[in-house]
């Protein structure tokens, strides 16, 4: 849509991105505007209090966070718990999140961390309760080092499935399946020049993502 | 300088990493060399972690049961019968011309509720930390738009009409807008008459502007932010920043 504004000084003329978004799921104006922010005003709308942003971020970082929450307790169950807590402690804790500082999803998954880190202390209270009762322990909790890892294995997972193709195949044979360059370059019938450079410029650009988030791995 | 002198391209120490062999004279210079091995430490530590994840490893989509927990722990955006009812209702009093404001309105109002448990966020009022969680409903979002930067200019946001207690209010955040000397602005724009509202300085990456009492939001549609020099001079610099046009 153009939209023409003849100032009273000088003529401006404007494309405007206002072409109504398709209603997604039931879900109203705000979340629809919402859509087309970047994710810094989220993080200045989070930051300021504006519920909308409360809702993006959980849509756009949500997964996320219940991914690593699951990942690193093993669960499901518990990584809804932990999903809810992260948000719940976020929003109630927004004054203390600085814009300038960090990117939204960076500051919350070092709020996951320390959720998890809970979750663990809680579990190991109740097995020493289970020891003390006479009872054999069970696997010992990780360690906050690990949920690291398995934050760095969730982001790198996340990003790779938003790789456009053959990138995302090849980095996936590359990652998951663990297959040399040869052999990726066989299985999909490309030239290993050609692999090869896919491979480098993905990881160029898997890096770049990371550290837009704000998540150094 | 020989070639064994330049520190190594990253996308080479990314291949390093991935396995791949440096040239003789560039893996000489690595291993020698601080700066490009915590560099190729950083690459190294990257491909584990990629080598050690897989498919489980991917998020799907957030689960709307946690959201709902999520919302409900925090008494916030949750649709009541009462909200649904008063919502189109207040949308009726915009002019005719625009009805489809109106429309759209009453379109979103009604999925929401075959929805039933569906969710209303609203850039409503901050919530305080303390108050108790039950659930009150946000208020509602009357329009909103989302704020492009003009040619010449960077920076981007959104703007969203809400209903409060004191009357409705503009809601602005934005970020990375072109810096000048002066403020910014923020101004509500007829598109058709040009005539424009001056509604005050927004200092911060955000800001709340009350809208005038008897102002037709179906007329002064278009949300715009300008920079202006401090000269005084209330009128509009015809220096836009980012811009957009409200709709419900």
């Amino acid at each position: 849509m153009t939209l023409v504004i003849d100032f009273p000084l000088r003529a401006t003329v404007v494309d405007m991105p206002t072409d109504p978004l398709p209603l997604d799921r039931g879900r109203p104006e705000a979340s629809r505007i919402a859509d087309s922010a970047t994710d810094a005003v989220v993080g200045n709308a989070f930051a300021d209090g504006d519920e909308w942003a409360l809702e993006e971020a959980y849509r756009r970082w949500g997964a996320l966070i219940h991914t690593v929450a699951r990942r690193a307790t093993g669960n499901s169950h518990d990584a809804d718990d932990v999903a809810q807590a992260v948000f719940v402690s976020a929003w109630r804790g927004r004054h203390r999140y600085s814009p300038d500082r960090a990117a939204l999803p960076a500051w919350l998954l070092g709020i996951t961390k320390r959720r998890i880190a809970d979750h663990w202390d809680a579990r190991s209270r109740e097995q020493r309760r289970i020891e003390a009762a006479g009872h054999a322990s069970e696997a010992m909790p990780q360690t906050e080092e690990s949920v690291e890892q398995v934050a760095d294995r969730v982001l790198i997972a996340d990003e790779l499935s938003r790789l456009d193709q053959p990138q995302r195949q090849i980095m996936e044979l590359a990652f998951f399946d663990d297959l040399t360059h040869p052999q990726i370059a066989e299985r999909l019938a490309l030239p290993l020049g050609t692999v090869k450079s896919h491979i480098r410029r993905s990881l160029i650009r898997l890096r770049s993502r990371l550290e837009v988030d704000g998540v150094a791995v | 300088m020989s070639q064994s002198e330049m520190h190594a391209p990253d996308d080479l120490l990314a291949m390093q990493a991935m396995g791949e062999a440096l040239p003789d004279a560039m893996g000489r210079h690595v291993s020698s060399c601080p700066q490009c091995q915590a560099e190729l430490d950083q690459w190294t530590s990257l491909v584990a972690s990629g080598r050690s994840s897989s498919p489980d490893d991917v998020p799907g989509d957030p689960s709307e049961r946690v959201w709902e927990a999520i919302a409900d722990e925090l008494g916030i955006g949750v649709v009541t019968k009462e909200t649904e009812a008063e919502t189109p209702a207040q949308v009726v009093n915009i002019s005719s011309a625009r009805r489809r404001w109106s429309t759209s309105w009453l379109v979103a109002a009604s999925v929401a509720g075959i929805v039933g448990g569906a969710l209303l966020t609203a850039g409503g009022t901050a919530l305080n930390s303390s108050e108790p969680s039950a659930p009150v409903a946000a208020p509602p979002v009357i329009a909103s738009t989302s704020l492009a930067a003009l040619p010449q200019h960077q920076g981007a946001g959104a703007a969203t009409i809400v209903e409060t207690d004191e009357g409705d209010e503009l809601v602005v955040d934005v970020s990375d807008l072109s810096t000048g000397d002066g403020f910014y602005e923020v101004w509500l724009i007829d598109p058709e008459t040009f005539q424009m509202v001056g509604l005050g300085a927004l200092v911060d990456d955000s800001g709340r502007f009350p809208i005038p009492d008897g102002l037709d939001l179906s007329q002064y549609s278009v949300v715009d932010v300008s920079l202006e020099p401090l000269d005084g001079d209330p009128v509009h610099s015809t220096d836009s920043v980012v811009r957009g046009e409200l709709s419900a």
